[in-house]
């Protein structure tokens, strides 16, 4: 289940959520219906360092601030995250906990401001949780700090949409801060990045926009994104140059009505060397990593 | 970022210079005017005066106790259209700003006239009858368009 949550209006413009519902960091965490983002694949960006869609239980307040036309704000709380499933390829990826078998024994917090000015939709979000899962005793076993922020995990991240006329941009910036990644490699030996960061820049245009305004769409688009899952490794990590990635994707999507969109596009996805060291038992037929590959994706998405 | 203090200094350094900018931002974009009327919940009609709108603002958002969620009035030529801030995916309040209304929810986005122009939403606008009378303008929220 990805949501379930009681939504309580406290007035028209500011309500408070409780449940397992989706904090808003990113762009796609919550606007992340297939119909509504160009690719068959979502930005890889906000797959490997922004967990999309990244779920948890806790409680969240969202509202319009009065006299500023357009600024909307944020504040949540939910669990946080589970330090022992990070891993170098990973980031922080598996260790979301998305309200199963959550073990509450730490916190996480995030908040946001989203303006809209015009066609513009600008907004930066920051979180900040702890990632040790264990309870105290089983922590202190492992040199591990515990308690709501032990070892904890930051992220910051800003981005920026521009839509008018079938031409559509987007742009997005963010950073990952694992400052006690040490203690979690000594602890379970998974290899954790101190530093993630990254970006990518989209840009769309409708060529069925001035016929069909919007009721059917052909866009054409291509991103470019910047994922470096290695921006800094501790000193008992390995640093694989293979974390740092670049993926140029290129595509149309199709939407013949709202609600159904048919994708193709075509990602080039480059990479440094892959660290052999970090194969331990080579197996004798091992498949070749290709540091340059390119791929052809096709599919199809609806919403109801 | 070396620690937590130094994540949360820079982390209130950036609020506050976003609190600036809000402030700044408020001389850019100038706040969308709410009604608030006094109507009981259960009531049928809301009557906003004519003399909200001038030849700079062109809507205003209604505000009621009879209804949930607020209401864009927005000037159409010499009639006036009545939204529901509500949006048609999955019922979260909606902002308005100068071009567009947007979801701040999923990214759903409708024009003034209350119609989709971008999903997820599918359905457009709840949208209710208006009337001028009396230098008044009369929503009725029992006859939707």
């Amino acid at each position: 289940m990805e949501q379930a949550f009681l939504k309580f209006n406290l007035n028209p413009s500011t309500y408070i959520v409780a449940g397992l519902f989706i904090p808003r960091v990113g762009y796609i965490n919550e606007n992340h219906l297939p119909t509504t983002f160009n690719g068959v694949d979502r930005p890889y960006l906000e797959e490997q360092i922004i967990p999309s869609t990244w779920r948890e239980v806790g409680v969240g307040l969202y509202g319009q601030v009065k006299n500023v036309q357009g600024l909307n704000y944020s504040l949540s709380l939910t669990n946080g995250l589970n330090s022992s499933k990070f891993s170098s390829a990973g980031g922080i990826v598996e260790g979301r906990q998305l309200g199963q078998a959550v073990q509450g024994l730490n916190l996480g917090v995030n908040a946001s401001l989203l303006y809209y000015i015009k066609d513009f939709r600008i907004q930066m979000s920051g979180y900040i949780g702890g990632s040790t899962s264990e309870e105290k005793r089983v922590a202190d076993s492992l040199q591990l700090s515990s308690g709501a922020f032990g070892n904890p995990v930051m992220l910051g991240e800003a981005n920026v949409s521009y839509s008018k006329n079938g031409v559509s941009v987007r742009a997005i910036g963010t950073v990952v801060s694992i400052k006690n990644a040490k203690e979690i490699n000594r602890a379970y030996a998974n290899n954790t990045p101190e530093l993630m960061y990254g970006g990518y820049g989209e840009l769309g245009y409708d060529l069925l926009y001035n016929r069909y305004h919007n009721e059917k769409a052909l866009i054409v688009f291509g991103r470019y994104e910047y994922v470096n899952l290695d921006g800094k490794v501790p000193d008992n990590g390995i640093s694989n140059d293979a974390n740092r990635k670049q993926y140029i994707v290129a595509g149309l999507t199709y939407k013949p009505i709202r609600g159904v969109a048919i994708k193709g596009d075509y990602t080039r996805v480059i990479t440094g060397d892959f660290n052999q060291a970090l194969i331990v038992t080579p197996f004798p037929r091992q498949v070749f990593y290709y540091k340059n590959n390119g791929f052809i994706n096709l599919g199809i998405a609806y919403n109801f | 970022m070396k620690s937590r203090r130094d994540f949360i200094k820079t982390g209130c350094i950036a609020c506050m210079g976003l609190t600036g900018m809000a402030s700044l931002l408020e001389a850019c974009s100038a706040p969308l005017q709410v009604v608030k009327l006094t109507n009981p919940s259960g009531s049928d009609l809301l009557t906003v005066p004519l003399s909200k709108f001038t030849d700079q603002i062109k809507m205003v958002l209604v505000r009621s106790a009879a209804v949930d969620d607020d209401i864009l009035l927005v000037k159409n030529g010499e009639s006036y259209r009545a939204l529901l801030m509500m949006c048609t995916h999955e019922g979260v309040a909606l902002t308005a700003t100068d071009s567009k209304i947007y979801c701040n929810a999923h990214g759903s986005q409708f024009d003034f006239a209350g119609n989709v122009t971008k999903e997820p939403a599918l359905k457009p606008l709840k949208q209710f009858k208006t009337e001028i009378l009396n230098n008044s303008i009369n929503i009725y929220l029992n006859q939707k368009i």
